[in-house]
C-alpha cells in the first residue's frame, strides 16, 4: 500500500526521456543504495554511499553526482591501514566509500593525525567524519590542498570552500581533532541534472531482474479489475 | 523514578511475550487490527482535537469527472485531499500497482490549495509515478471503483432507493486504491520534514488521512452521480449503509519486503503493542466498565467474524479457527472474571495454552479494546527514526560479535542451508516494472541479483566466516577482510537494541507464505476483512464502521 523513506524495494521512479528533477533525500538514498549495488559493491558498502549521497544533498552539496562518478570509474581500492597514513591496496586510488566505512567503524581509535593518500572524490568522506564525529564525541576537520573544514555529527561546519572541495577527483587530505563548529543549513532535497540522474539511474537498473512469464504471473492481481 | 514506580515498570516487563513467541510468521500473519492501529490512532487524535472538516471544491461535470478538495483542518496546520476523477474505460481498469491509469487519483496537500496549486496538481497527479509532486505534498495515490457495487448503488439512489444492504455487505466499499505513496516519494515531503509535527509523527499518518478523506469522496461521488441521473428522484445514501462502506485496496509483493527493510519500525510498532498487551496482564484487576467493554468487543470481533469472507483455502481455514474460538472465548467469559488474581492474566494464560493463533491475536485485540487510558499513549512510541543509528561499531570483539549472533540469531545459524527447500526463493525487483517479486531459484534466472532480505542465511554466512578469528580481534578488522558482511553486521548491532526488530523465520523457504507478511503490517495499519486472492497478493477494507468527516464528534465515536 505504501512506502516510508528509503525503502528501495517499492515500485520506482523512472527517469523521464528530458529534463532533471528535484529529488527528495529518501530518493537519492534509494537510488544511489541501488546505484552503489549495481555498480559491484556489497550491500553494507552500498549502504554507506547511500548514506553518503543523502547526507551531503542534505548539506547542498553534489553528493550524487560525485558518487556517480565514483562508480562510474569503477569500484576503487579498499585501504591498506597503516600507522597515520591510509592508502588504496595495490596501489589503486583509495575508495571514499570504504575508506570512510573504515574510519567510521574505527570512530573511537583513529589516530591523532591521520593522513589519507589518493583519496578518490575526498568530498565523499565528509559524511563519514560526521560518523567518526558522533562516535568518537568530538568534532573533526578535514584538510586538503587550498582547504580545511570542520565536521561535527549534525553535518560540515559554515564558511569552507566545498565546491572547491567537491571539484577535486582525487586529493591527499588530512584528518584531525577539532573544536566544534555550527553546520550549515540542511536542504530536503537536490535537483539532479537528466545526466546525472539517468547515470545513476543505469546503474541501479543492473540490481534488477528482467522479467519472464512465470515471474509476472504470480505477482499480484490479475490484468483486470472489473469486479 | 520512584521506587514503586520502578517496582511497576519490572512486573510489567515480567507478562511481555518473548520475542521467539510473537516474531514467528504464522503469528504474525494472524495479526488483529488494534486500538494502536495507525487509523485508529489518527481518528482518535482528529476526535480529541476538534478537528473541523469541509468540502470547498467540488467541480464535477454530469459523467463524475472532475476535481474536489476535502480539507481536514486541525488545531494548527489544515490538510487536503485533492481528489481528480476520471471516466476510465473498463479494459483499462487494473488493480496491479503497475497500471497505468485509474478511475481517480488523489494527493495530499500541506494547507489548503490555491487554483494554482490544483491546476499544478492536475497536470501531474493522474501521471502517478510518471508524475512528479512537490514538499507541498505528502501522499499521491489512486483508486479504481468496484465497478458492481458502484453502478448498482448509483442507479438505486438515482430511483429514489437505498441499494441493497447484502450487496454493500458483499464488497464493502465503492473504490479500492492499488497504492498510496507517502513519504518522499516521487518528490512528496519526507519524514524529516513533517516529524517535528505531533499529528504527522506517528507511522503513516498522512497516509491513513489520505484513505480517509477518500472514503467520504467515494460515497460524494456516487450521490453525485445518482443526483445527475436521477434529478429530484434521487435521493442520499442512508447513513447506517454509508457506515458499512470502507476503502478497499489491494496489496500484493511489493509491500512484503517491507518489514524486513524496516526491522527498527517493526520493533517498535510490535514492542508497543507488547508492551500495551503486559500492562493489560499486570493489573490486580478487572473493573466492571473494562469487563463490559471487554464484552463489547467479543460483540464486534464475532460481528466482524460474520462479515468477513475470502475463497482462499488457507484464510478459509483461519476463519473457521477464529470462529470457533470466538465462542470459546465466549464461553469462557460467562464466568470471567471470577475471584482469583490478575484475572486479564488468566485470560490470556488460558487462551494461550487453548485458542489457535487466530483466536489469540483476536484475543490480545479483544483485551487492548478497553483499556484506552492504560495504553493509548504507546502509540507514540511507534515511530522510529531509521537515519540514527546507521554507524557500525567496529570496536566490539570477534567473541562478543559471535555470542550476539547465537543469540539474536540462534533460530536462523542451524539450518541446513544446503537443503534446496530451505533456499528454495529468492527476492528481487522487477526490471520490466521495478516493484518486488520473489523468484524460484532453482527453476529461474536472475539469483545472482537477490535482495538481502535473506535474513536467516546472511546471519548464518557471517558466523560461519566468524570461525577463524581470534576472540579478540575487532570487528572493524573483520569487516575490512569480509565487507560481504558488513549489511549484516549493522543489521545484528540493530537487533541487538531491538528485541522485536527481525522475523524470526527463513524468509527464503519454499513454504513461506508472503500473504503473512502483508496481513501483520495491514493489521497495524488497520485494515480488516482480509482476503488472500493468492499467497502473495491480498484485498483488504479500511474504515469500515468508522465515522464520516461530517459525523466527527467528541463523544460516542468508537475511535
Amino acid at each position: 500500500m505504501s512506502e516510508i523513506a528509503n525503502d528501495p524495494t517499492q515500485a520506482g521512479v523512472a527517469v523521464p526521456e528530458k529534463g532533471g528533477a528535484r529529488l527528495t533525500l529518501p530518493e537519492i538514498q534509494s537510488l544511489c543504495f541501488k546505484a552503489a549495488r549495481g555498480a559491484g559493491m556489497e550491500w553494507g558498502l552500498a549502504e554507506e554511499a547511500a548514506f553518503a549521497a543523502r547526507w551531503l544533498a542534505a548539506a547542498g552539496l553534489p553528493g550524487p553526482e560525485r558518487l556517480g562518478a565514483r562508480i562510474q570509474a569503477g569500484v576503487g581500492a579498499a585501504p591498506e591501514i597503516g600507522s597515520g597514513v591510509w592508502r588504496g591496496r595495490a596501489g589503486g586510488a583509495l575508495c571514499p566509500i570504504a575508506a570512510g566505512a573504515a574510519l567510521s567503524d574505527r570512530a573511537g581509535a583513529i589516530p591523532p593525525e591521520l593522513r589519507l593518500e589518493g583519496l578518490a572524490w575526498p568530498v565523499l568522506i565528509l559524511p563519514f567524519l560526521a560518523l567518526v564525529a558522533e562516535g568518537c564525541g568530538a568534532s573533526v576537520a578535514l584538510t586538503w590542498p587550498g582547504g580545511r573544514v570542520t565536521v561535527g555529527p549534525e553535518g560540515p561546519g559554515a564558511g569552507a570552500d566545498l565546491e572547491a572541495l567537491a571539484g577535486f577527483a582525487e586529493a591527499t587530505v588530512e584528518i584531525a581533532g577539532a573544536a566544534g563548529a555550527a553546520p550549515v543549513a540542511r536542504q530536503s532535497g537536490r535537483w539532479l541534472s537528466h545526466d546525472d540522474w539517468a547515470l545513476l539511474d543505469g546503474f541501479a537498473l543492473r540490481t534488477t531482474v528482467p522479467a519472464s512469464e512465470k515471474s509476472r504471473a504470480g505477482a499480484g492481481a490479475g490484468n483486470l479489475d472489473n469486479d | 523514578m520512584t521506587v514503586t514506580a520502578k517496582d511497576a515498570a519490572g512486573n510489567v516487563a515480567s507478562f511481555r511475550r518473548d520475542p521467539a513467541e510473537v516474531m514467528r510468521l504464522a503469528r504474525m500473519g494472524s495479526a488483529h487490527p488494534t486500538r494502536l492501529s495507525f487509523l485508529r490512532v489518527l481518528l482518535r487524535r482528529m476526535r480529541d482535537e476538534g478537528w473541523r472538516f469541509d468540502r470547498p471544491v467540488w467541480e464535477m461535470d454530469a459523467k463524475g469527472v472532475g476535481r474536489a478538495v476535502y480539507r481536514a483542518i486541525g488545531p494548527e496546520r489544515t490538510y487536503s485531499l485533492v481528489a481528480f476523477a476520471h471516466d476510465l474505460p473498463a479494459d483499462m481498469r487494473s488493480d496491479r500497482v503497475i497500471a497505468t491509469a485509474w478511475d481517480a487519483t488523489f494527493a495530499l496537500f500541506d494547507g489548503t490549495p490555491t487554483t494554482a496549486d490544483l491546476d499544478r496538481l492536475q497536470a501531474n497527479v493522474p501521471l502517478q509515478e510518471a508524475g512528479r509532486i512537490a514538499e507541498s505534498e505528502l501522499s499521491l495515490s489512486r483508486a479504481n471503483r468496484s465497478v458492481r457495487l458502484f453502478d448498482h448503488i448509483v442507479s438505486r439512489l438515482a430511483e429514489g432507493e437505498q441499494p441493497d444492504a447484502a450487496e454493500i455487505d458483499a464488497v464493502g466499499y465503492l473504490m479500492r486504491t492499488t497504492a498510496v505513496y507517502g513519504s518522499g516519494k516521487f518528490g512528496a515531503a519526507d519524514r524529516s520534514v513533517l516529524a517535528w509535527r505531533p499529528e504527522m509523527k506517528g507511522p503513516f499518518q498522512a497516509e491513513m488521512l489520505s484513505v480517509w478523506l477518500t472514503r467520504a469522496f467515494t460515497v460524494d461521488l456516487v450521490e453525485h452521480l445518482a443526483a445527475q441521473k436521477g434529478g429530484t428522484k434521487a435521493v442520499r445514501l442512508a447513513p447506517d449503509l454509508r457506515r458499512c462502506l470502507g476503502v478497499g485496496n489491494s496489496t500484493g509483493l511489493g509491500m512484503a519486503p517491507f518489514l524486513i527493510r524496516h526491522p527498527m519500525l517493526l520493533n517498535n510498532w510490535v514492542a508497543s503493542r507488547e508492551e500495551a498487551l503486559a500492562r493489560v496482564r499486570a493489573q490486580e484487576s478487572a473493573g466492571a466498565a473494562e469487563v463490559a467493554g471487554l464484552r463489547a468487543a467479543l460483540d464486534a470481533a464475532r460481528a466482524n467474524h460474520a462479515h468477513w469472507r475470502s475463497e482462499h483455502p488457507i484464510q478459509i481455514e483461519k476463519l473457521a479457527d477464529l470462529g470457533g474460538d470466538i465462542d470459546r472465548i465466549g464461553e469462557y467469559l460467562e464466568t470471567w472474571p471470577g475471584a482469583g488474581a490478575r484475572p486479564w492474566d488468566a485470560l490470556w494464560r488460558w487462551g494461550a495454552e487453548t485458542l489457535t493463533l487466530e483466536g489469540q491475536e483476536a484475543l490480545l485485540a479483544m483485551m487492548l479494546e478497553p483499556h484506552g487510558a492504560l495504553i493509548d499513549g504507546l502509540a507514540d512510541c511507534m515511530d522510529a527514526e531509521e537515519g540514527a543509528i546507521h554507524r557500525i561499531d567496529g570496536s566490539m570483539s570477534a567473541s562478543a560479535t559471535r555470542a550476539a549472533l547465537a543469540g539474536h540469531y540462534g533460530w536462523a545459524i542451524d539450518t541446513d542451508y544446503a537443503d534446496r527447500s530451505q533456499i528454495a526463493r529468492f527476492w528481487y525487483v522487477s526490471e520490466e516494472k521495478l516493484e518486488p517479486r520473489l523468484g524460484e531459484r532453482f527453476e529461474e534466472d536472475g539469483a545472482e541479483r537477490e535482495l538481502p532480505l535473506c535474513i536467516g542465511w546472511l546471519a548464518a554466512d557471517m558466523a560461519r566466516a566468524l570461525d577463524g578469528w581470534k576472540g579478540e580481534d575487532s570487528l572493524a578488522a573483520f569487516l575490512l577482510a569480509h565487507p560481504e558482511h558488513r549489511f549484516m553486521a549493522r543489521r545484528l548491532q540493530m537487533a541487538m537494541r531491538h528485541p522485536y526488530a527481525e522475523i524470526r523465520d527463513n524468509l527464503i523457504a519454499s513454504d513461506m507464505l508472503p500473504i503473512d507478511l502483508l496481513r501483520c503490517k495491514l493489521a497495524y495499519f488497520g485494515a480488516t476483512h482480509f482476503d488472500p486472492r493468492s499467497d502473495r497478493w491480498v484485498r483488504i477494507a479500511l474504515c469500515q464502521g468508522m465515522p464520516y468527516p461530517d459525523e466527527m464528534t467528541k463523544e460516542g465515536e468508537r475511535a
